[in-house]
């Protein structure tokens, strides 16, 4: 009888000191300016301050090698080599540049395409000074797109652009590509539980430390601040966002955003304000939803052939869409009831 | 019967154990009640350059940012907000007032993040 009534205490005993584990639960989490956004993560374990450091000073390494305005990184190399051959490149860039081959190719290049390049620079969406091009001068450029002249020789590490004139851009694939390194960085540190957001780019590695999933939310396009139309709860996934309120500009009354199509060269016009893919890559999830250039029909279609991603898509009329996989873990959650969610649709 | 079951060092272990165990309880119920305070915290470049108790505020405070851009940063009890920036696009002042953890204001050009903490946190991030 004894033993049992000491049992008891101690299992009590237990059972409220395991509140105290919080404190061991205590999180890195860091702020970081770069890729022209900002970064956060979250890391939890042993290693979670280093393994953090060295997220963050790969991404600097990266966004050094990538930018295109930086002078002496690769994409500046490649581009002011245009028609004149093949220049060595870093592997990683090599790397980055099949993956950005690959996501082309589900569409054709009609969704992704990294030589829109000159269109994205004639428009300025999100410098300080944005324009609207002359129709002719689209046109010209618009003849220079095409993913298929961005040639590589894998056995040198090398990369040629075709044509003069034409211009690689990884803006659309370099954080959803650096955030599948960060999670290599982490599981390399031993590290089972952490996310990075890099400017709406999240990346999950496990679930939180108390073993439920991540909760993510989708930000309402037309919202402010952090306001959100739901929630997907997540594990060893990447959450990617493209919307047309990220940069944008007005002229005439007329919203310019910054994806261009690549086929017309004009800002997306495609009935959809944002889309968002769910896959285990976050480079493949990032040039993924770039099906918001698409539509919603023949986007969806994309992210049906490419097999592996769930995908919400939101259009200009407040309708949220999710593909059939996504259904029991899409918590429709809009505190400003404009928005319509439509199931089995 | 029962006064014979436990020895004294019995009974004075059962009381300790008992006594630690509403030890726990009432820290338990100290960090719930603290989980219901909202703070802001103001960083620039990462580092923490103010935290501020938004429960507990009773005048406004301003907060003035002067490097690398001008800036005026205004908390009130429950709620903060970006209310003037010398930066070119505005995005920060835009963002309006914070209330709820969670919420956030980011101004790129000077590296200034506001970022409502504490509370029921309702996400962990958000992708946008």
């Amino acid at each position: 009888m004894k033993k049992y009534i000491y049992a008891l205490l101690i299992l009590s005993l237990s059972v409220f000191s395991t509140a105290c584990n919080r404190s061991s639960l205590t999180p890195v989490k860091s702020e970081d300016f770069a890729l022209g956004t900002i970064i956060d993560q979250e890391v939890y374990g042993a290693n979670a301050q280093k393994a953090s450091d060295e997220v963050s000073a790969r991404i600097k390494e990266l966004e050094a090698l990538w930018t295109i305005n930086s002078p002496g990184g690769d994409i500046n190399k490649l581009n002011s080599n245009a028609g004149q051959g093949y220049v060595a490149l870093n592997p990683e860039t090599i790397s980055i540049l099949k993956e950005a081959r690959k996501i082309s190719d589900l569409s054709g290049g009609a969704a992704f395409d990294i030589t829109v390049a000159p269109l994205v620079k004639a428009w300025g969406i999100g410098t300080d000074n944005p324009q609207v091009p002359a129709d002719e001068v689209v046109k010209k450029l618009v003849s220079l797109v095409n993913y298929k002249d961005v040639q590589i020789d894998e056995e040198t590490n090398s990369t040629s652009l075709k044509k003069e004139g034409q211009m690689v851009d990884l803006g659309g694939i370099a954080k959803g590509y650096i955030g599948d390194r960060a999670i290599e960085i982490y599981k390399k540190n031993g590290i089972t539980s952490a996310f990075a957001n890099l400017g709406g780019n999240v990346v999950v590695l496990g679930n939180k430390p108390d073993g439920s999933p991540w909760k993510i939310g989708i930000q309402n396009p037309r919202g402010q601040n952090s306001e959100i139309v739901g929630v997907v709860e997540v594990a060893d996934k990447a959450v990617v966002t493209s919307g047309d309120y990220q940069r944008y500009f007005m002229k005439d009354g007329k919203r310019y955003c910054h994806i261009i199509d690549p086929h017309t060269g004009y800002p997306i016009d495609s009935g959809l304000m944002s889309v968002t893919i769910i896959a285990p890559s976050s480079a493949d999830a990032d040039g993924l939803a770039k099906a918001i250039v698409l539509g919603l029909d023949k986007g969806m279609e994309i992210v049906k052939s490419y097999g592996k991603a769930e995908a919400i898509f939101i259009t200009n009329d407040k309708k949220i869409y999710v593909t059939p996989g996504l259904q029991g873990n899409f918590h429709f959650e809009d505190a400003t009831h404009e928005y319509t969610y439509v199931q089995n649709g | 019967m029962s006064t014979r079951m436990f020895k004294t060092g019995d009974k004075i272990l059962i009381v300790s154990i008992a006594a630690i165990a509403v030890l726990f309880m009432a820290w338990n119920t100290f960090v719930v009640s603290h989980d219901q305070q909202i703070t802001a915290v103001i960083t620039q470049n990462g580092n923490v350059i103010k935290q501020i108790n938004l429960n507990d505020l009773k005048n406004p405070e301003s907060i003035y940012i002067n490097e690398p851009i001008k800036q005026v940063i205004i908390a009130e009890k429950g709620r903060i907000r970006f209310l003037e920036s010398d930066c070119p696009n505005q995005i920060c002042v835009k963002t309006g007032w914070l209330t709820k953890s969670g919420d956030r204001a980011v101004c790129l050009p000077s590296k200034v993040v506001i970022t409502i903490v504490g509370g029921n946190k309702e996400v962990d991030s958000v992708s946008y």
